[in-house]
């Protein structure tokens, strides 16, 4: 890494020997005056382990933040301001590669937190003496704060790729406000996975645990300090600690293919992953999703329905990096072969779309029924049907925004997204106040517009009132039918540009 | 070392104009190793998205670019390597040296790192800025900055070159320090490809030129060339020793000879022959007695030629 130009440019502009040392005496006294004021702490006050087990829990906690959400920001403003600043199109046409540029910037851009962070490793080395914890221990937490926190650093840095002029704060804020949902997903999941936070914060659990052994733990018993966290892996109790360094790492590889994808393309060329590489993240986050899952947590409607929500938050996300804007159509009008635009142009991204939904919807379904067997009534056609209706949902919210984003104007997919948010506002208000949701025979009118009753369809639900589900499935497909009729005509417009003839004069 | 093959690049015009700018229409020039190429146009005629392209900075809606045989869009690192860039409006490092900036893409451009050292201090020497050498970047002025960016574009030593209005915010000295700079790199077989507004330094140091306008090649070719094919008119200037001769009356009665004046001691006409119908006229006109002591020929400047072309004077 040290043989990296772009990291050494950042370790040189950012660790200046004067920044350094006036960063450094800080901490130091700052340190000072936090162990001199808890030493006067009683024995009693402080509990069995002294004062030290509490000072290294915050101290995990506050180094959390400074690397995640300190380095967070810096990662975030690492290319936008490049981009701003004109300088990023030099290191784009310098001789490194992708992977070089994003691991430098990676590692880089974060390394003032990083240098804080290494500050205040002296007190954390006397918390730990002084709570007589093990270095072991503490190893083992500071390897989840930086693998966690270099896992959320690329999530930044590739918002910071894709971030716009006049989108810079709302950046920033959402990086914050994901670091706060990832510190908290883990008490959001829980009802319905065995796994442990996967946020840098888990560093201040494991600093103070007190042992390491799978027997004396459970993972029933609610997960409080200073006891261990156990995941549930497929049935089988797993220690969290290598949970969340796997878990992190594969979330950064994903995040790092994105970076490497894209950081030396035509910003409007961008594409994150390739079809086949979101299809990938699909079977991954269902292979993780189903690994830990709860199943004896919840009723398995509520379980199913979980599990297609994160299916369907996962695929929007995906169904956004698919879509095309008109430069990207542009050019695939004019470079390929044939005279007219292919079947599959003129209805991306539905074909992806209707792949991955269909199988991420069929997956949850089969490994439902297999889980609950013996507990309920396997319908191959309901499966099938709820797979289909689940990919339609997705299909059609993600075929307005493709609609959306080929059409001329300013910032045309935030304008798709609001479009979007404000139907599914004036439809849940206008839902609650006919009391659709309050009988279950009225059920299916609002999977004309939402897709949370099909995830509760079962037999009882579907024979209340068939034809009404079976017009709210059809209905999907007609506003699908609909987008791409427009997204063609869209299309066409662009494959057929009215332009003047050239008559390039050659002088010699 | 550079070759388009119909390359276009097209854009939405701002919401509310319908249709599409086409900042590169079907472009196709070849220009060969060694030549100082300039790319003529006005604001918005798509010199700087030409240039972007070439360097695979921006992908081209249709057609193909190569570089020195390298295809920009499927190996554009490999492609990189052969171009040294200067975009028209940058920024540089301001928190770094001026010794670390050079070094930082001396790293990037991947030299060997053993000779690193000595080829920063070569070329920051080359620049004038060995005196800046360990100052910070921020302390330098608008002008150094500009070398500062040149020193950037040839760290590693690429044989081609593309300037986008290197000359943009120079003082006139620093301007003439930057042709004489550009001149030995000719010199040096570089091959040039440079925009600039100021055209009468284009047509002191290119080569060849080409000239863009709304995306479309007017013309393009060897300077000479491009004059000619333009319709460039010959104006000839002759001075007399002494003025009893009546050299405008002799000239008008010459056929082909047109535009006959006489301005500040010297007579002016346009003759269309060639070289050597011009040098028999004059011979002529020895013979029959005028005292001629210069001989000028005064051609279209490249702004004249220019202003001439964009207005659609010969299209």
């Amino acid at each position: 890494m040290f043989s990296n130009p772009e990291f050494s440019r950042n370790v040189r502009s950012q660790l200046r020997p004067g920044k350094m040392a006036t960063s450094a005496a800080i901490a130091a006294a700052l340190s000072f005056v936090v162990v001199f004021a808890l030493n006067h702490i009683t024995t009693p006050a402080a509990g069995p382990n002294g004062w030290g087990f509490g000072l290294l829990r915050g101290l995990f906690w506050l180094q959390a933040l400074i690397l995640a959400a300190g380095g967070g920001i810096a990662c975030v403003n690492a290319i936008y301001k490049e981009k701003e600043q004109n300088t990023f199109d030099f290191q784009r046409v310098t001789r490194l590669s992708p992977l070089e540029l994003s691991l430098g910037k990676l590692f880089g851009a974060p390394i003032f937190m990083h240098f804080l962070c290494l500050c205040s490793a002296p007190i954390v080395i006397f918390a730990a003496a002084k709570g007589g914890q093990q270095f072991t221990t503490v190893l083992a937490a500071y390897v989840v704060l930086f693998v966690a926190s270099v896992a959320f650093h690329a999530l930044a840095l590739l918002l910071s790729l894709l971030t716009v002029r006049g989108s810079h704060t709302s950046a920033i804020i959402g990086v914050l406000i994901l670091l706060w949902m990832s510190a908290n997903a883990s008490t959001f999941l829980s009802p319905y996975l065995h796994l442990g936070s996967l946020s840098p914060f888990y560093a201040s659990e494991i600093a103070v645990q007190d042992h390491w052994t799978l027997a004396s733990s459970s993972f029933d018993q609610p997960v409080r300090f200073p006891l261990v966290v156990i995941d549930s892996f497929f049935g089988h109790a797993v220690h969290h600690f290598p949970v969340v360094i796997i878990l992190d790492v594969l979330f950064l590889a994903w995040f790092l293919l994105a970076l490497a994808r894209n950081i030396k393309r035509d910003p409007t060329q961008y594409e994150l992953y390739s079809p086949l590489q979101s299809l990938g993240i699909v079977l991954f986050v269902n292979v993780a999703v189903l690994g830990f899952i709860r199943w004896d947590s919840a009723g398995l409607m509520d379980i199913q329905a979980a599990l297609l929500t994160i299916n369907g938050v996962v695929l929007g996300s995906l169904g956004l990096a698919q879509l095309r804007n008109r430069d990207r159509t542009r050019r695939i009008l004019r470079t390929q072969e044939q005279a007219a635009p292919s079947w599959v142009n003129l209805t991306w991204p539905a074909p992806f779309l209707f792949v991955a939904a269909v199988g991420a919807g069929l997956l949850v379904s089969v490994a439902a029924s297999f889980a609950h067997s013996s507990l309920m009534e396997w319908n191959p056609a309901f499966s099938v049907f709820r797979s289909l209706f689940f990919a339609a949902w997705i299909i059609r919210d993600t075929q307005f925004l493709q609609w959306m984003v080929l059409r001329r104007g300013k910032r045309a997919l935030l304008m798709g997204v609001v479009y979007l948010s404000a139907f599914y506002a004036c439809v849940l208000i206008a839902l609650n106040a006919f009391g659709t949701f309050r009988e279950v025979e009225n059920l299916p009118f609002t999977a004309f517009f939402l897709p949370t009753p099909i995830y509760y369809l079962d037999h009882a639900a579907w024979a209340f009132r068939p034809a009404i589900w079976g017009a709210a499935f059809v209905a999907q497909w007609i506003f699908i039918a609909l987008f791409i009729y427009a997204q063609r005509n869209t299309i066409l417009e662009l494959a057929h540009p009215a332009t003047s003839e050239p008559v390039p004069v050659a002088a010699d | 070392m550079i070759e388009l093959k119909n390359v276009t690049k097209e854009y939405d015009l701002p919401p509310g104009q319908p249709g599409q700018l086409v900042a590169a229409d079907r472009l196709t020039l070849d220009i060969p190793d060694g030549e100082v190429f300039g790319l003529v146009g006005p604001n918005g005629a798509g010199k700087s998205t030409t240039l972007k392209m070439i360097c695979g900075l921006l992908l081209p809606t249709a057609g193909h670019i190569t570089v020195n045989g390298v295809d920009v869009e499927t190996q554009p690192e490999a492609a990189q390597q052969h171009i040294g860039y200067l975009a028209d409006f940058f920024s540089v490092y301001d928190e770094l040296k001026v010794w670390e900036y050079v070094d930082y893409f001396a790293r990037a451009y991947k030299l060997p790192p053993d000779k690193i050292p000595a080829r920063v201090r070569e070329v920051i020497a080359q620049m004038g800025l060995e005196t800046k050498y360990d100052s910070n970047v921020a302390t330098l002025s608008r002008g150094m900055k500009q070398r500062l960016g040149i020193a950037r574009a040839i760290i590693h030593d690429p044989p081609l070159l593309v300037l986008d209005e290197p000359a943009s915010g120079l003082d006139p000295k620093a301007r003439l320090e930057l042709k004489d700079l550009l001149r030995a790199m000719h010199r040096a077989g570089k091959t040039i490809f440079i925009t600039s507004h100021v055209l009468p330094d284009l047509e002191e140091i290119c080569t060849s030129l080409a000239i863009l306008e709304k995306g479309k090649l007017l013309r393009h070719g060897k300077i000479a060339d491009v004059m000619r094919s333009a319709g460039q008119t010959r104006r000839v200037r002759i001075r007399l020793a002494s003025p009893e001769f009546a050299l405008e009356s002799w000239l008008s009665a010459h056929p082909g000879v047109s535009e006959v004046l006489h301005s500040a001691g010297a007579t002016e006409f346009i003759f269309p022959g060639t070289d050597a119908d011009l040098a028999a006229l004059i011979r002529e006109a020895v013979l029959a007695g005028a005292a001629i002591y210069s001989v000028e020929e005064k051609t279209d400047s490249l702004e004249e030629l220019f202003a001439r072309l964009s207005t659609g004077e010969v299209m």
